[in-house]
């Protein structure tokens, strides 16, 4: 509230307006929501214009890239950009060295704040399962993150010798909660239903990346919502108009956690509310 | 066109309709039926094949084969269902049930295969979808399917499903049709029935039994029929009786007129034959008595007066003898002697006899014989013409002229006897030849005879089978020919013209040499029919008895057997019966009865035989002889 007041009385001490140029990955769901509400939360005298990463790129002071495709339409040309709703991985994949006039806001959830979750919710679990194909970008800060916090982290990777159910099998067998990382080749729409299955046959909860994932039948989920991402790229894109530098890449200081009562019923866990849940990580993070 | 019964046409009208019907329904039923099954199989089929892929998909993810083989089982176990296979994405065996050989013959196939004996369908195992609005990804891979199931269903429960609807449904067809026969016939049988009924009564009607009867029907119409038969067989009943009684009063008149009109005959006969036969002793005697008296008689006078009685006696004596002939002839005892003889030295010797009477009554008489010879009696041939000549000098006027004049005329001699007398009248030619008959002698003067002559030669020429013809017109004399068969002489049969005449010969043979038994209990009657046949030329044996006839040797053939109705030890027909089990040859059968009661003479007829009422006449025993002989030769 403090901060809020203080950007406030800059901007209003040094008003000076910019254009900013949205350019949407997709015209739909979350990239939509996002955009509207970054136009909301901009002062009404910048002129923010919205296209779609395929569209012209219009002359702008500032780009946001909302979604993958956008950043990766971006990354190319040297125009300040800030990258929204994209995971970190996703970011690093880019190749761009970030500047002050490139810069990001990621979309997943620091492993701090993911392993907090777990301990949160399961104050017993000490075994931490993760799945993946490809190597994922926030594996080696796990590890660290692991040890540091007493958590055995347990690996499963799928490939030809394992397959996914096989995998999935092996690795619950050892573990007491299943961590969802990022990767499209193992959580797809069309296996997220078998695998949500079989952790339940193994009693494993899982902690999902988002709320479609509790809403699917994971336990839980700590995520940031459009509209705090939304907001977080207000604030740094007011600072560029001010300072004309954008804030390093950083993860979102705002989040959510949602559980899914239901599962949590089944797994014999004693959850807290949402609320208090999420008070309780950002206490322990 | 082939003629139908009211019973097949009445069928037909009832079973074509039903037959149509049942059949079209029966098709249409069985049609959409059968479509019905089969596509309830094959949705059945889709419903396990669906729910087996979306039940197993989290089986098949996690490789789960104890759970996967489960849920196969399950669905194996759903009825008609032959074989369930699992298979991975890369089409490898997950789990199974059911004849091997069955699904892996449709492994290869895709989709749903379908034939006479299986439907097998395959279903692509597909990850249910659950969104995840995480936008983490770039690309979106596309989801790929988990495997799929085959599912095999055997058509075998269906057929004979389909093979049981069809057996019941001709079953019900069948049933339909019979119940419609059944109803058919049993209507037109109503109808039927009593036509058949009036068709045998008017059929009895036909065949004369009037006192036919048709009963009540059902049918209105037919009842009027049936009563309008009934009317006109009763009125045909009715008008035959009365003209069946008319016929028998009638038959009995003339029955009794006949008897009579015999009795009177045979009286008149034997008055006659008695009579001629009494007289002719007195005859005689007056004879002998006046040629004595003419002896005595000196005067001139009285030997005239003795003259006068002397004709008168002869006169008399020639009457006699006529009458005699005529009772002779009807009593059928003159039997012809038939020979061959010159015609011409007759017909000389006739004109010998009767110039001097001509003469005396200055008649032109004249004969013309010709040379040839003749088959008959020549002393009953002489006869016809002595009467036909003395009956033409008896009539011709004087200076009249008569002549006999002979032709050849074919194989017969015509003899014709003219003369220009009065002539006959054609209405009187028919009865001059009867008895007594006497056309120009209203005052009957005795010195023109009796009247016998005529009938003598009717009598005469019909014994020898000599035709006699008369032509004649009033005023126009009167001309009388007879025709007496011809032999051919020597130059005729070297020419081989014609040979001797058979049915001369037949006459004259008719009865000689005929072996003839005569079986009468009656000594005297029995001897006289033996005697009357022996002098027609028969072989007579006789017996008194049915015991005497059984004594006579089996080897000896008969023709002809005569023989009384009544005898001492049964009757005629016993006799006839014997005769036609033990002859091979059956002899010709004549039954004589004293009885007249119809019961003998329809036991007879019945038989077959023919029957002769006592007293039996000569000239109707011949006649009846010579019809049982030739029925017997045909």
């Amino acid at each position: 509230m403090f901060s809020l007041f203080v950007m406030f009385g800059i901007t209003q001490v040094q008003a000076s307006s910019i254009s900013v140029a949205v350019i949407l990955s997709e015209s739909s769901g979350s990239y939509q929501e996002l955009s509207s509400q970054l136009r909301n939360s901009l002062p009404k005298d910048y002129a923010i214009r919205v296209v779609g990463f395929e569209e012209d790129i219009p002359t702008a002071d500032l780009f946001v890239a909302v979604g993958m495709k956008a950043a990766e339409a971006l990354a190319q040309k040297d125009k300040p950009t800030l990258n929204v709703l994209l995971p970190r991985a996703g970011f690093e994949k880019l190749k761009r060295v970030p500047s002050s006039s490139y810069s990001a806001i990621f979309m997943d959830q620091p492993m701090q704040r993911q392993l907090a979750l777990i301990n949160t919710i399961l104050p017993n679990a000490t075994s931490v399962g993760v799945l993946y194909e490809t190597l994922p970008a926030e594996l080696d800060s796990l590890r660290k993150l692991a040890s540091t916090m007493h958590f055995d982290l347990r690996e499963q990777k799928v490939d030809q010798q394992h397959p996914l159910a096989g995998a999935l099998s092996d690795l619950l067998q050892e573990s007491d909660v299943l961590l969802v990382l990022p990767d499209n080749n193992v959580y797809r729409s069309d296996t997220i239903r078998n695998i949500l299955l079989e952790t339940y046959r193994a009693q494993v909860p899982m902690v999902g990346l988002s709320a479609s994932y509790v809403r699917a039948g994971a336990l839980c989920a700590i995520y940031s919502t459009p509209q705090q991402i939304a907001y977080q790229a207000a604030e740094a894109i007011e600072d560029f108009a001010t300072t004309g530098k954008l804030p390093a890449p950083q993860y979102t200081k705002e989040f959510d956690v949602s559980v899914n009562t239901q599962v949590a019923r089944s797994l014999g866990v004693h959850v807290k509310d949402a609320v208090q849940l999420r008070v309780e990580v950002r206490r322990r993070q | 066109m082939r003629k139908q019964g009211i019973e097949n046409q009445a069928l037909m009208v009832a079973l074509i309709p039903v037959l149509i019907f049942a059949l079209l329904l029966e098709s249409y039923f069985i049609y959409t039926r059968i479509g019905e099954m089969d596509r309830a199989l094959f949705d059945r089929a889709k419903l396990i094949v669906r729910q087996l892929a979306s039940s197993s998909e989290y089986a098949v993810f996690s490789g789960n084969l104890s759970l996967l083989q489960q849920q196969v089982d399950v669905a194996f176990s759903q009825p008609d269902v032959n074989a369930v296979v699992v298979l991975d994405a890369s089409g490898n065996f997950l789990a199974g049930s059911g004849n091997s050989k069955d699904y892996n013959a449709i492994l290869k196939q895709a989709e749903a295969v379908e034939d006479q004996r299986i439907l097998s369908m395959r279903q692509p195992i597909i990850a249910t979808q659950i969104q995840l609005d995480d936008a983490l990804g770039v690309e979106k891979a596309m989801s790929k399917p988990l495997g799929s199931v085959i599912l095999v269903m055997s058509k075998g429960r269906l057929k004979s499903e389909k093979s049981q609807m069809l057996m019941l449904n001709i079953l019900l067809t069948v049933l339909v049709m019979g119940l419609a026969v059944l109803v058919a016939l049993r209507v037109s049988r109503r109808i039927t029935r009593p036509i058949m009924g009036i068709r045998t009564a008017v059929n009895k009607i036909g065949a004369g039994r009037l006192d036919t009867r048709i009963g009540e029907t059902h049918v209105q119409e037919l009842n009027e029929l049936a009563q309008g038969i009934n009317e006109m067989a009763q009125q045909l009943d009715i008008q035959r009786e009365t003209l069946q009684q008319r016929i028998d009063e009638a038959t009995q008149e003339m029955r009794e007129k006949k008897e009579e009109a015999e009795k009177a005959n045979f009286d008149k006969t034997r008055f006659l034959a008695a009579a001629s036969h009494d007289l002719r002793q007195p005859m005689h005697a007056m004879g002998l008595f006046i040629g004595e008296l003419s002896n005595r008689i000196d005067t001139p006078e009285q030997r005239k007066i003795v003259e006068k009685v002397e004709e008168s006696v002869e006169a008399m004596s020639g009457l006699l003898d006529s009458l005699l002939d005529i009772s002779k002839l009807d009593a059928g005892v003159i039997v012809p002697q038939v020979q061959e003889f010159a015609i011409d030295a007759l017909l000389n010797r006739l004109a010998q006899d009767f110039s001097p009477i001509a003469l005396k009554r200055s008649i032109t008489f004249r004969v013309h014989p010709i040379e040839a010879t003749v088959l008959s009696d020549p002393i009953l041939l002489e006869r016809i013409l002595t009467n036909l000549i003395s009956n033409a000098i008896r009539y011709v006027p004087q200076n009249g002229i008569v002549m006999v004049a002979c032709r050849k005329r074919g194989e017969h001699i015509c003899i014709e006897v003219r003369d220009n007398g009065p002539g006959i009248p054609a209405a009187e030619q028919q009865n001059i030849f009867k008895e007594f008959v006497q056309l120009a002698n209203k005052a009957r003067d005795r010195s023109k005879g009796l009247g016998l002559g005529l009938a003598i030669v009717d009598r005469l020429s019909k014994l020898m089978g000599h035709h006699i013809t008369l032509r004649s017109a009033p005023q126009r004399g009167s001309t009388f020919a007879i025709e007496i068969p011809r032999v051919p002489n020597v130059h005729e049969l070297l020419a081989g013209d014609r040979t001797l005449h058979p049915e001369v010969h037949a006459f004259t043979n008719e009865y000689a040499g005929l072996r003839v038994l005569v079986v009468d209990d009656d000594e005297l009657v029995r001897s006289g029919t033996a005697g009357l046949l022996a002098s027609w030329g028969c072989h007579i044996q006789v017996a008194g008895n049915l015991a005497e006839v059984r004594q006579i040797s089996t080897d000896v053939h008969f023709d002809l057997v005569v023989c009384d109705y009544r005898l001492p030890d049964g009757d005629g027909l016993a006799l006839a019966d014997c005769i036609d089990t033990h002859c091979d040859i059956k002899p010709a059968f004549i039954l004589i009865s004293g009885d007249t009661s119809p019961e003998v003479l329809q036991r007879v007829v019945a038989k077959g035989h023919h029957l002769l009422h006592k007293p039996v006449r000569p000239a109707k025993l011949r006649s009846m002889l010579s019809f049982v002989l030739k029925g017997q030769a045909r």
